[in-house]
This record gives structure tokens, C-alpha cells and sequence, in this order.
């Protein structure tokens, strides 16, 4: 006979009260384990998203009137080019893929068309290296906007002059349902060169960190210290009404995940509770038969520590089962990055039985304090 | 063997405090067997307990073999007990999720003794349960109940046995065969304190005290006639 013989017949004995405990901690642990299992996928496909809207960031001259920034979409005033580079170097962490332009409105064959030079993505020093972002055109070559190419009739291959010089057409680029659709791209030198604005730009767009406390304001901080004569402003309230959401979905498991933990704990607290009152003429007698106070409250902690081992694994295997299930419907551009992750199971095999004992401790201390004389004459 | 020297318990009740034991002195030698009676409310049960190293008295002293057992960490306590003393109860007080032979295999977890199948069984055979090894307490008649019980206690070879109204929910045959182990085991050099408020105990005592409001007071103190302990 053996003290794990003894506590294993006695949860098969009163199975309800243990299903109960069990159910309860199994439930708390899948939540946390599903949530968790999907919080790379959901990281990830929040970054996707936003990369996929564009730059976020606008960083232009320091005296651009912004209100007309807005109306026409480009600045007027310009700026040097190594501003671009500068930033680059500064080993910025609150933005990324920083892409120089030099956009200028003219008129090309009777129509307004946005002509945008750009400059392949400026690598940040120091930090890890990504698919670039914008556009890398040749030298000699365009993209055009879809609305110019279908009212023009323009087609890939063929040539077209820009204020006196021929380009190839690289690329008709699809509806976008923005200015974008009236714009012509071409290598930031070759614009710079038709504009006549050579080492010049009005716009370095790039995109907002999405790391964990990096507000607004703090990237304009980070970028006048590098760059003082320029103004930063924000694009895309889409974007950041994602990021927003992301943040409010995480706050809102920060609070229900150790709500449900919690109330788990009190749960499994509870039902220790109502063990030890159904024990009691049973804690008396295991008393007279020579059990010390450590080996009774062994018996209610060994069986809160079983419950929780086994709520651990049940938990792990209906959280991970939840995470492949829905996941790859929640989240469709990231969906294999869900995959089983077995270090959740380790730590919910460590801190599952942990929480049961912790919960069971104060019935455990009733167990033990509880007078044998009362209860060895109850009937 | 035993002494309780000027013990008192009281608790604290609802309507004041209640004096269960007052200020009793009770000497055991080894080997004796002594009945305790008296009516219900009497202290008889928190005397026993107390006697076992159960109960702390709010004052006074339990010495057994020259050492005040309270003076005793809890954990030296419940190993003396383990060692030491049998306890039977009315209610017997089996594990219901145990079958008859693990029930009389609990005090081995506790550590006083290693785990014995083969004597817990032979027990079980001269007590007339070997065929019962493998039910449950909610299978037996309330005779074999009190028969695991007997057991249980006596699977540690304890010095002493303290019973507490063995025979309370038992008809006459049962608890006359459970007052015969308990006289086997007298016999066999063990010390007996039985707590009973049934006269018929008085045969096999050798000594029977007399509890009243938590007062003692001696009814006989020389050995009874030679009766069933010393036949």
C-alpha cells in the first residue's frame, strides 16, 4: 500500500469532485495554450497586413505647409537626398523600410499626372533584413498608373517621353482606387534628372515599428534627432486602427487569462474544500493511525498536484487541437505558423500543479487543524 | 504504562466553555485491561483520545513510559502513535474507496511498520475475513466492519489498544466476539483501555473506572475475578 495507491483510489472513489477540478483546470489551460499557440500567427499576420497597406510614415521638410501636403499629396519643399541615408544609418529602431521619393504634379499629354521618382529601400543598420518594400525600378524604365495606362492606351514594352526623355514601360500596375492610378514611377535619378532637382527629394516614407510601446510621439523623437529639419506624419488610420486592435485584443487577454486562472484556482480551491469536509472523520482516523500533519496535507496537495498535472496535459492537447482547428481560419496569410508548441506543455506540466497545490494550501492547513476528537465521534 | 496526571479539556461551547475532563489522574500498567464507563457526554471518548496523543489537554500531563507525549513535536506524536497504539471505533471508521485488505494496510503508509500483505492477510484470517480481502467496507455487515477495524489496529503490533465503544453498533454475538480479541490480545501482553457505557464490558476488565461530568472515580481497582483476561 502506498501513499499514490491510496490517493488514486480515492479519486476514482469520487470521480465527480475530481472531474469537476479537472474540467475547470483543463479549460484554463487550453484557453491559455490555444491563445498563445496562435500569438505568433496573430502577430505575424497583423504585421503582413499593415506591410500590405504601405507606408505609414511620411517624413517631408520641415516647412512643408501640411495642408497642402494633404490636398496634393506630395510636398512641395524639398530635401536633400542623404536625408534618406543619414536615417538609415542612425540604426533607427521605431521605423522600417524607409524609401526616398521626389514626387512632382505636371502636366503630360493634356492630363495631371503624379511623376514619382523612387529610390530602391535604404537598408537600416543593424536590424534584421526583410523582403524591401516599394518599388525597385531600372534606370530607364517606368511603371505606369492603371488609370493613365487604360486612358492612354499605354502597354508594357512600349516607350513613352517624359519631359524630353524616352523611358520603356516596365509595368502597367493595377487598380488601386487611389492617386496612385494617375501616378508614373521612375528610378528616383532618372526623375530627379527630368525634374531638374538633382540629390533632391520631398518625401521619405517608411513604416511604423509595430513594437510594443512605440507611440507616434515617439517616433517623431527619435527621427528629429537624426533628422531636425523635417516633420513626420502619420498615414493609414486603417493601419493603425489594426495595430490598435491587435493592442486591445492583447490587453484583453491579459485580463481574461489570469481572470480565468483565478477563477479556476478559486474552483479548485472550493472543491479541496468540500474533499476535506467529506474527509474529515477520515483525516481523524489516518491521524490516530500515525499520519503527521505532513503526510495528511500530502494526501489533499499530492491530489491537487495530480489534478493539475492532469489538467495540464488534457488542457495542452484541447488548446493545441483549438489552435489548428481555428486558427488557419482566423488567420489566413499566416496559418502555418501554427504549429504545436511542446514548450507550452512543459510549462503548463510545471505551473498547472503548482496553481492546484497553491489553491488547495488553505484547505490542506483546514485538514490538518481540524480536531480529531470532533470528528472521530460524529456520526 | 500510561498516566494522565491532573488532565483537563475544555472546550469552548456555544453556551460558555465545557469542562470535558476535569482534573483527572488515571494510572495504566502495562498488560492491564481497563474499561472506562460512563453516560454519554461523560468525557470518556476525549479521555481516550487524549490518553492517545489525539487530543492536547488544556492542562495536565500524559506520560507514557516516563515521557509527557505533548511535549512531543506532532510529527513525533503521530509516529509514536503509529508504533504504539491501536485504535477501534464504533463507527469503525474504514476508508470506504479501500477494499478490506488495504484498509488494514493504511497504518503501514504512514511509516511506523513496511507494507506486510501476508500478515495483514493472516490477520485477516483469524479474525474470519480471508474471504473477504477484496470488498469493500459498504459490502460487509457491520460485525466485519468492526473486524477490519480490529485488524487495522492490531497490524502495527502496538503496545496498547484503545477502543472506543467497540461494540456500540454491534448486536450481542458481534460484540462479544470483538471483546474476545480484544481479550486475545490482553492475553498475548497487550494493555487494553476500553470505553463503553455497556455494563456487560465489566467481565472482562480488570479494572473499571467510573467517568462522570469529566470527574473520574475508581469503581475497582484490584483485578476482577480471574475472568476471560486471565482464564
Amino acid at each position: 500500500m502506498s501513499m499514490l495507491r491510496m490517493l488514486i483510489k480515492e479519486i476514482a472513489h469520487r470521480k465527480l469532485n475530481f472531474l469537476l477540478g479537472l474540467v475547470s483546470v483543463a479549460a484554463a489551460v487550453a484557453l491559455l495554450v490555444s491563445v498563445l499557440t496562435m500569438s505568433d500567427a496573430s502577430e505575424r499576420e497583423t504585421v503582413r497586413l499593415m506591410r500590405d497597406m504601405g507606408f505609414n510614415i511620411l517624413i517631408v521638410p520641415k516647412n512643408t505647409d501640411m495642408a497642402d501636403f494633404w490636398s496634393e499629396d506630395f510636398a512641395k519643399e524639398e530635401m536633400p537626398e542623404e536625408y534618406v541615408h543619414d536615417l538609415a544609418n542612425s540604426g533607427i529602431i521605431t521605423i522600417r523600410h524607409l524609401v526616398a521619393t521626389l514626387q512632382k504634379k505636371i502636366v503630360w499629354r493634356d492630363r495631371k499626372v503624379l511623376l514619382t521618382g523612387v529610390l530602391p529601400e535604404a537598408p537600416v543598420r543593424g536590424r534584421e533584413k526583410k523582403p524591401p518594400m516599394g518599388y525597385t525600378i531600372p534606370r530607364g524604365r517606368v511603371y505606369v498608373g492603371f488609370e493613365l495606362a487604360r486612358s492612354l492606351k499605354i502597354k508594357e514594352g512600349g516607350t513613352i517621353t517624359i519631359l524630353g526623355k524616352d523611358f520603356v514601360v516596365e509595368r502597367c500596375l493595377q487598380e488601386a482606387g487611389s492617386k496612385d492610378d494617375i501616378r508614373i514611377y521612375g528610378d528616383l535619378h532618372d526623375v530627379q534628372e527630368v525634374l531638374r532637382k538633382p540629390g533632391k527629394i520631398n518625401v521619405i516614407e517608411a513604416l511604423r515599428c509595430l513594437c510594443t510601446g512605440v507611440e507616434l510621439a515617439d517616433v517623431r523623437e527619435s527621427i528629429a534627432r537624426v533628422l531636425p529639419n523635417t516633420n513626420v506624419a502619420e498615414r493609414g488610420s486603417i493601419a493603425v486602427a489594426r495595430a490598435e486592435t491587435r493592442k486591445m485584443v492583447e490587453k484583453y487577454a491579459a485580463f481574461i487569462i489570469p481572470t480565468v486562472f483565478l477563477v479556476c484556482a478559486v474552483w479548485v480551491g472550493l472543491l479541496s474544500l468540500s474533499n476535506v469536509r467529506e474527509r474529515r472523520q477520515e483525516i481523524g482516523i489516518l491521524r490516530a493511525l500515525g499520519f503527521g500533519s505532513g503526510r495528511i496535507a500530502t494526501l489533499f496537495l499530492g491530489k491537487a498536484f495530480l489534478l493539475g498535472l492532469l489538467g495540464a496535459a488534457v488542457g495542452f492537447a484541447v488548446g493545441t487541437g483549438i489552435a489548428l482547428q481555428f486558427g488557419p481560419q482566423i488567420f489566413h496569410l499566416t496559418a502555418k505558423k501554427i504549429n504545436p508548441v511542446y514548450a507550452l506543455l512543459v510549462w503548463s506540466a510545471v505551473g498547472s500543479p503548482a496553481l492546484c497545490a497553491l489553491a488547495s494550501y488553505l484547505p490542506a492547513v483546514v485538514a490538518i487543524t481540524q480536531d480529531p476528537a470532533v470528528t472521530l465521534q460524529e456520526e | 504504562m500510561i498516566e494522565l496526571q491532573n488532565v483537563s479539556k475544555v472546550y469552548a461551547g456555544q453556551d460558555g466553555e465545557v469542562r470535558a475532563l476535569d482534573h483527572v489522574n488515571l494510572s495504566i500498567q502495562r498488560g492491564e485491561f481497563v474499561v472506562i464507563r460512563g453516560p454519554s457526554g461523560s468525557g470518556k471518548s476525549t479521555l481516550l483520545l487524549t490518553a492517545g496523543g489525539l487530543v492536547r489537554p488544556t492542562e495536565g500531563k500524559v506520560v507514557v513510559d516516563g515521557k509527557d507525549i505533548y511535549t512531543l513535536s506532532s510529527r513525533e506524536r503521530a509516529s509514536f502513535r503509529g508504533g504504539n497504539i491501536g485504535f477501534v471505533f464504533q463507527m469503525f471508521h474504514l476508508l470506504p474507496y479501500l477494499n478490506v485488505l488495504e484498509n488494514v494496510l493504511v497504518p503501514t503508509i504512514s511509516g511506523a511498520r513496511k507494507s506486510d500483505r501476508t500478515e495483514a492477510a493472516e490477520l485477516l484470517q483469524r479474525l474470519k475475513m480471508s474471504d473477504r480481502l477484496h470488498h469493500r467496507p459498504s459490502q460487509l455487515s457491520t460485525g466485519q466492519r468492526q473486524r477490519v477495524a480490529i485488524a487495522r489496529a492490531l497490524l502495527n503490533r502496538p503496545r496498547v489498544i484503545l477502543a472506543d465503544e467497540p461494540t456500540g453498533n454491534l448486536d450481542p454475538d458481534n460484540a462479544a466476539e470483538v471483546l474476545d480479541y480484544l481479550t486475545e490480545f490482553h492475553k498475548a501482553g497487550g494493555t487494553v483501555l476500553l470505553v463503553t457505557h455497556e455494563q456487560y464490558a465489566d467481565e472482562y476488565a480488570q479494572r473499571i473506572v467510573l467517568l462522570q461530568n469529566g470527574k473520574i472515580s475508581f469503581l475497582r481497582e484490584e483485578s476482577l475475578k480471574p475472568s476471560h483476561a486471565t482464564e
